[in-house]
């Protein structure tokens, strides 16, 4: 049950799609974990588990500088599987991340 | 090798674990001063008469055995910040600088697989950091390598009744390590901190904290973490402006371009001296006009400044030239306002000077306070309103030690004092966690966070063999009750306060060696209360090592590990031949005549208050019309409990006034099963004169005989739940009660209580107290 911050910060390479980048890209988790996103970038952000559903993990974008909600994921269904996240910046489809969340400590 | 034992969690799971450990060596407390000190125990001579050679706790621990999320390390001793005298009689000064900073630490947690040993947890934590400005170049706990990476608790404070405590409290948490953590819930129309669970499918989330739609209303949910203010818990002293404040609202301190904090020891150090020399002087500031002009305008400036940059939403300037927040979120408006209206004002940026003077009781002295500090076991911590359990789990809470009579006269009896705070630690709030199960029901796999003493998990404290030692207990949990088990064979105390006051010595009685302490509290052979341990409580007891050496678990509720005695000599000190004793009862030491009881015939006034955890209403059925107060495993389709006193949440408005100099009679009510809510009241402590503990097998209240013990923090005992006839339905709860009596004397203003369960005060079940004067005008035409 540890905390941990995604940063997202610029892109050395930017692109329309994908100004800024998740660090780091692929986060690791334990279930119960609590995750947030900061923004280092000076545009908008807004992790969410698809483009097309941009309030599905929290209702606004992150502002620059600002933190997300808290992520809280749970344990696996069926119990005991390692299940990863997948998610995108809703703003910049490009922009992408995961999070392979460990079931049990 | 000795064998020793770790928990899976805190219901008392335990399996076998090895760890070594070594000795703590004695630096300050020469073996000439030990040797006299035995002898004249042993001898009952003229025991006052050595009492300035004592150094209580001065001692070094070893260099770290290991690093953080190690069981079974030595105990840690915690850095004491002492007050200075010029002569060993005259009033001396405590002057404290304490830092709130965060740092990403390391603490072992429950496992939520059961069967699995604790694990090894980290995240961004706020800590005390704190030193003795007369000595700034000894930091707690940056001087301390055994601390390092590990919560620990806030430095030992200690002074005597009568001195001047001078604190600086600077908040330079970094807002960026914590998200939404600087916001304006209070305007009401902010948020709370929000958790969301994601589902494993990929399709989207569930808002389990505060829920969807929300079942928490600000103020009273978890918010504003990254505020602060401190409580000096157990001091009877003003709950007005910079004494014991609790409605104070510091905020971190701005940052420069090269990100170091702006508010620092320089930027206050000419204005909080004049603070503290008014204070010093007996005259504290009481209005925001008699701060030093300096600082008004350096905080008025840091509060506009904060309204135009609105950093808690990472903007960097004014937007257009205009505040960056609207008129309703802004600070200094509402300061402004307290200011206008001569109210002391909420809102700080970056520090806050805290002063006071525990009152020495002066009998005959018309200029004595009707109620003097009773010296003992006090403690200080967080106290913002949506935050306390979390900054309480972060660490932010240290012991408070005020010496007098009592020290004095104990203090041939034993050989070393021992502080020991009990904190549970957590990066984050358990509401915060995910709200699903497997089976997209409630987590119930979270385990509550993990006792730890001293920053360490069961740790080793070493006695010689025949030792006495005093244990200065403080239950600074944000949560857990410490019902602890009975010593074991070998072990022998015997309590001699409760709540930073001493027993009356026909309450103190060293026949009785071996008691558990229950909570709630239970009524002993005597028809008296024993101790109790619940959060926010504290145990004085002086403990006797055996003869022969070994080691000697102490545990708490089934079983748990709390921390292992390891009975050694240490060969640095002196063999001492025979058990030390403990004092007779004419050798405990006499309680001052403003601790004698209250006298009933006094009480003016009688009230009554209901605490009460409440299900969402929606669980009820016929057959159970009482739902248990437990989130279950209807989560996240059912809220968790609600926690209200009288029907309702906190509401910013006086709940309870009373004319100061009242002696009143209150009967504290817990209408609910399951949790023993610990009642809190700031300024003035208590004696708890009659128990009903339903739940717990009474059938009739039980009247207690006087001397009745004072308290500042008792559990209510929990309701009882009938059983269900057969074909019928569930009757109502029996609630538990205690009755206590009070005087609220000597410092009028408005204060609080509260469930010392943090969470549940942060989720609203606190009142604010309004102590008013009574002089006035004997005429007017």
């Amino acid at each position: 049950m540890s905390t941990q911050t995604i940063e997202i910060i610029p892109n050395p390479t930017p692109t329309p799609t994908q100004p800024g980048m998740f660090v780091p890209q692929a986060a690791k988790a334990n279930a119960y974990d609590t995750i947030t996103w900061h923004n280092g970038d000076s545009v908008g952000h807004w992790p969410a588990p698809s483009a097309s559903n941009p309030k599905g993990w929290f209702p606004n974008q992150i502002a620059p500088g600002d933190t997300s909600d808290t992520l809280a994921p749970g344990p696996s269904n069926p119990p005991g599987t390692p299940y990863t996240l997948n998610y995108v910046c809703a703003n910049h489809n490009d922009e992408k991340g995961t999070i392979t969340v460990n079931p049990q400590q | 090798m000795p064998v020793k034992k770790i928990v899976k969690n805190q219901a008392g799971v335990e399996e076998g674990n090895n760890s070594e450990y070594s000795v703590q060596k004695l630096t300050s407390v020469t073996r000439r001063e030990f040797l006299q000190k035995s002898m004249m125990v042993t001898s009952s001579l003229a025991l006052t008469a050595m009492l300035p050679s004592f150094i209580p706790e001065n001692w070094a621990t070893v260099a770290a055995q290991t690093g953080p999320c190690t069981p079974g390390q030595t105990l840690n001793t915690i850095m004491e910040i002492p007050a200075h005298r010029t002569s060993p009689t005259s009033p001396g000064t405590l002057q404290a600088v304490l830092k709130v900073l965060n740092e990403n630490k390391q603490y072992l947690a429950a496992s939520v697989t059961s069967g699995n040993p604790p694990v090894c947890n980290n995240g961004q934590m706020r800590y005390i950091s704190g030193y003795d400005k007369t000595n700034p170049s000894k930091v707690w706990p940056q001087s301390f390598p055994e601390t390092k990476g590990s919560p620990a608790p806030a430095p030992t404070l200690r002074c005597r009744v009568g001195d001047t405590v001078q604190v600086t409290l600077l908040n330079q948490v970094k807002v960026s390590d914590f998200g939404k953590t600087l916001d304006v819930v209070e305007t009401g129309t902010s948020t709370c901190d929000t958790s969301i669970t994601p589902k494993p499918d990929g399709s989207g989330g569930v808002n389990t904290y505060p829920g969807d739609p929300s079942f928490e209303t600000p103020p009273n949910c978890f918010h504003g973490s990254s505020s602060t203010n401190l409580h000096y818990h157990g001091t009877h002293v003003s709950p007005n402006s910079i004494a014991d404040y609790v409605l104070a609202n510091t905020r971190p301190s701005p940052r420069d371009s090269s990100g170091k904090p702006t508010v620092d020891e320089a930027f206050v150090e000419a204005d909080f001296a004049e603070i503290f020399k008014m204070c010093a002087d007996g005259h504290s500031p009481q209005l925001w006009h008699d701060l030093p002009k300096t600082w008004q305008d350096k905080q008025e400036a840091l509060l506009k400044n904060y309204d135009l940059t609105a950093p808690w939403k990472g903007v960097n300037g004014p937007v257009n030239g205009k505040p960056a927040l609207p008129p309703d979120q802004q600070l200094w408006p509402k300061d402004e306002a307290a200011i206008n209206s001569c109210m002391w004002p909420q809102y700080y940026i970056g520090a806050y000077p805290s002063c006071f003077v525990p009152p020495i009781w002066k009998k005959g002295d018309p200029t004595s306070p009707q109620m003097g500090q009773a010296p003992g076991t006090h403690w200080y911590h967080s106290h913002k309103h949506g935050s306390t359990a979390l900054n309480l789990a972060n660490g932010m809470a240290g012991a408070l030690i005020i010496e007098g009579e009592y020290d004095e006269k104990l203090r041939p009896f034993f050989v070393r004092e021992r502080v020991l705070v009990l904190q549970q630690y957590g990066a984050q709030i358990n509401l915060m966690k995910s709200g699903i199960n497997d089976q997209g029901q409630a987590n119930t796999n979270i385990k509550g966070d993990l006792v730890f003493v001293n920053g360490q998990y069961t740790p080793v404290l070493q006695m010689n063999p025949n030792e006495m030692q005093l244990w200065r207990i403080v239950n600074a949990c944000h949560r857990a009750q410490i019902a602890l088990s009975a010593p074991p064979n070998g072990i022998k105390w015997v309590q001699t306060a409760q709540d930073g006051v001493q027993f009356d010595k026909k309450n103190y009685n060293p026949a009785v060696t071996n008691a558990a302490i229950s909570v709630p509290a239970a009524i002993n052979s005597s028809g008296q209360t024993g101790g109790s341990l619940a959060a926010g409580n504290r145990i004085d007891f002086l403990v006797q090592a055996p003869s022969t050496p070994g080691t000697f678990n102490i545990t708490f509720g089934r079983g748990t590990l709390l921390f292992t005695v390891k009975v050694a000599q240490d060969t640095s000190m002196p063999v001492i031949k025979d058990p030390m004793p403990f004092p007779t009862k004419d050798q405990f030491p006499i309680i001052p005549e403003f601790l004698w009881d209250i006298d009933p015939a006094k009480v003016t006034v009688r009230r009554s208050l209901h605490f009460a955890s409440i299900a969402d209403p929606s669980l009820a059925t016929p057959a159970n019309p009482h739902p248990a107060a437990n989130r279950g495993t209807n989560a996240p389709s059912y809220p968790p409990p609600t926690h209200i006193i009288d029907g309702k949440k906190f509401n910013n408005q006086i709940d309870q006034s009373m004319v100061l100099g009242a002696t009143e009679e209150w009967t504290i009510y817990n209408d609910s099963t399951g949790a023993a809510h610990p009642f809190h009241i700031h300024i003035n402590p208590f004696q708890v004169t009659e128990i009903f503990n339903p739940a717990g097998g009474n059938t009739t209240p039980a009247k207690l005989p006087p001397p009745w013990i004072w308290w500042d923090d008792f559990a209510i005992p929990p309701a009882y739940q009938p059983p269900t006839p057969t074909g019928g339905t569930a009757p109502p709860p029996v609630p538990g009660y205690f009755k206590m009596l009070t005087r609220f004397v000597d410092f009028a203003g408005i204060y609080v209580l509260h469930c010392h369960i943090l969470g549940h005060e942060d989720r609203g079940m606190m009142q604010l107290v309004q102590v008013v004067s009574n002089t006035g005008h004997v005429e007017h035409n």
